[in-house]
């Protein structure tokens, strides 16, 4: 099963589809940078506001439709992925089994809580998707898990650019986890993806979507093939291009994360944003 | 007292401030169609124990109109408020009271929901939540007094009409005692259809722990005294008071409504 994914993860294209979906192989050009860019920043000062304005007894919900609402105050008119906002150890996915056990809940925040907020909006026909974690007050678990998260930042460009394949660097950040006595979280997600590409994407039919997913998201990945659209563990396809990279590690009692785009091309891996935001 | 303006998620967006650092916050919220103008005599009795904050509702000048209509409705404006709030106090640090009138009534009982612990008194004049609101939708009383809010859902023809009819409306039935600025019966009547488009995902309004008070008047033309059995889920620690008057309680008599206000804050 494992080798029939990995030879999956090779396949970039379709045939036929590529005319609508080519591989997302291609070094951006400098206007579609800047357009990423702009989607990217919009939605981290997004989770960054509306994280500030979080107050005791918020649901998820709350927080979630308040994101989106910013968002689309400014612009957005289409997600890859709705806002999701997860409090205290639903940050660790506790409690998750299902899709829609995802979606944001009526989990109220409480002094001390972690919380992570994750958009990931489509600007202009630009899709990012952001990851974005504190905690509401005083938490020394996850203060010292974002600064372990911020230095392992700094480094996972060069694991792209040493590793053989995507696959390693999963495999890479699962026993940087491991050695700081933090679970892999992000092994819970759909197809245990450390990230996925991302493309640039119609807006039409906003509310088409399902468990939080716009349309987009499906046709994009799924047009190509899906599985070289995904960094799984089993990853051995080809890496140029660009991936929202999203480590996330749970603790005793929460969880923490960071997402964001990842440039690969001829140079190396180098961050979308240079700025550690 | 200054007028300060700000450009919030790209709208310019102003607010009246009484400054007065490190005091409570205290927040005024207006409703249709009217401006922020309309507390002046509140703001100024409370402003030496509060910093006084009174917030142009979206559309209002000199906050600026907007083209989409969510930025009329309750989470963008709440945000817009809880946005100003943090440009004046960045850490969080200080109480906030909130008091609102007729659709400010609306808007205060969603933004107390967000303020948290911060939140020490909510006041409601002529103005419930919007799902109290909604679940009035059978009863004919109601239905009758708010007829306005069925003509306000017209595009095109309710934005020419409602600033020729609608102060002339207020003035007559509701006996609001000053004029209305043709702009507050303008633009900002897109609240009522941005609540419209809100009231099929409304659920269980949340709960609020601060003490709330509700004040109407007895001959209000546009709202059916509340009954605290419409609230008693959401606030448990609620008090209301009909009062002998019409819909702008906070105009007609604003003496009065100082005393009730200082009275409820002490209590």
């Amino acid at each position: 099963m494992t080798d029939l994914l990995a030879r999956a993860s090779r396949i970039t294209a379709l045939p036929f589809l590529s005319v609508l979906s080519p591989a997302a192989t291609e070094a951006p050009t400098r206007e579609e940078i800047e357009g990423y860019l702009a989607s990217q920043r919009l939605a981290q000062q997004a989770a960054k506001e509306i994280g500030s304005l979080l107050q005791g007894g918020w649901t998820e919900e709350k927080a979630a439709g308040m994101l989106d609402t910013y968002l689309r105050d400014n612009g957005v008119k289409s997600y890859f992925h709705r806002p999701f906002a997860w409090f205290g150890d639903r940050t660790r996915f506790n409690g998750i089994r299902s899709y829609s056990d995802f979606s944001a809940s009526r989990r109220r925040l409480g002094e001390g809580d972690s919380y992570i907020l994750d958009a990931a909006p489509i600007l202009h026909g630009f899709t990012c998707d952001i990851g974005y974690s504190g905690s509401l007050g005083v938490n020394p678990g996850v203060e010292t898990a974002l600064k372990f998260l911020r230095d392992l930042r700094e480094e996972i460009p060069l694991m792209f650019s040493r590793a053989k394949s995507g696959g390693e660097v999963w495999e890479e950040v699962r026993r940087r986890f491991e050695q700081k006595g933090y679970d892999n979280i992000h092994a819970r997600y759909p197809f245990s993806v450390l990230g996925h590409r991302v493309h640039r994407a119609k807006e039409g039919l906003p509310w088409l979507g399902l468990w939080n997913f716009g349309w987009q998201s499906y046709w994009e990945l799924a047009s190509r093939g899906l599985f070289g659209q995904l960094l799984t563990r089993w990853f051995e396809g080809e890496l140029h291009g660009l991936w929202a990279v999203e480590p996330h590690l749970g603790g005793p009692g929460f969880g923490a994360k960071f997402e964001e785009i990842l440039v690969i091309d001829d140079k190396g891996a180098h961050w979308l944003d240079e700025r550690n935001w | 007292m200054k007028t300060e303006i700000a450009t919030i998620r790209g709208l310019k967006t102003g607010w009246l401030r009484y400054p007065s650092a490190g005091r409570p916050f205290l927040i005024f919220l207006h409703g249709y169609p009217d401006s922020a103008e309309t507390w002046t005599a509140q703001a100024a009795h409370f402003a030496d124990r509060f910093e006084v904050i009174c917030p142009y509702i979206r559309g209002a000048e000199p906050s600026e109109p907007a083209r989409v209509l969510s930025r009329y409705g309750r989470k963008a404006v709440a945000l817009d408020i809880l946005q100003i709030l943090k440009r004046l106090d960045p850490l969080d640090r200080r109480p906030i009271y909130c008091v609102g009138h007729d659709l400010g009534a609306v808007h205060a009982s969603y933004l107390g929901s967000l303020l948290g612990k911060r939140l020490v008194r909510l006041a409601l004049l002529g103005g419930l939540p919007l799902e109290t609101m909604a679940g009035r939708m059978k009863d004919m009383r109601q239905q009758l007094k708010s007829w306005y809010i069925y003509g306000m859902q017209i595009p095109f023809v309710a934005d020419w009409l409602a600033p020729r009819l609608v102060p002339k409306v207020a003035e007559r039935l509701g006996r609001l005692p000053a004029s209305v600025e043709p702009t507050a019966a303008g633009e900002p009547l897109n609240q009522y259809r941005a609540f419209a488009r809100e009231l099929p995902r409304l659920g269980v309004p949340p709960m609020l722990e601060a003490p709330v008070l509700i004040l109407a008047g007895r001959d209000d033309k546009f709202l059916v005294p509340p009954r605290e059995i419409e609230f008693s889920r959401w606030a448990p620690r609620l008090q209301t008071r009909i009062l002998d008057g019409n819909h702008w309680l906070h105009r007609e008599n604003p003496a009065r409504v100082n005393r009730i206000l200082e009275s409820f804050f002490d209590d």
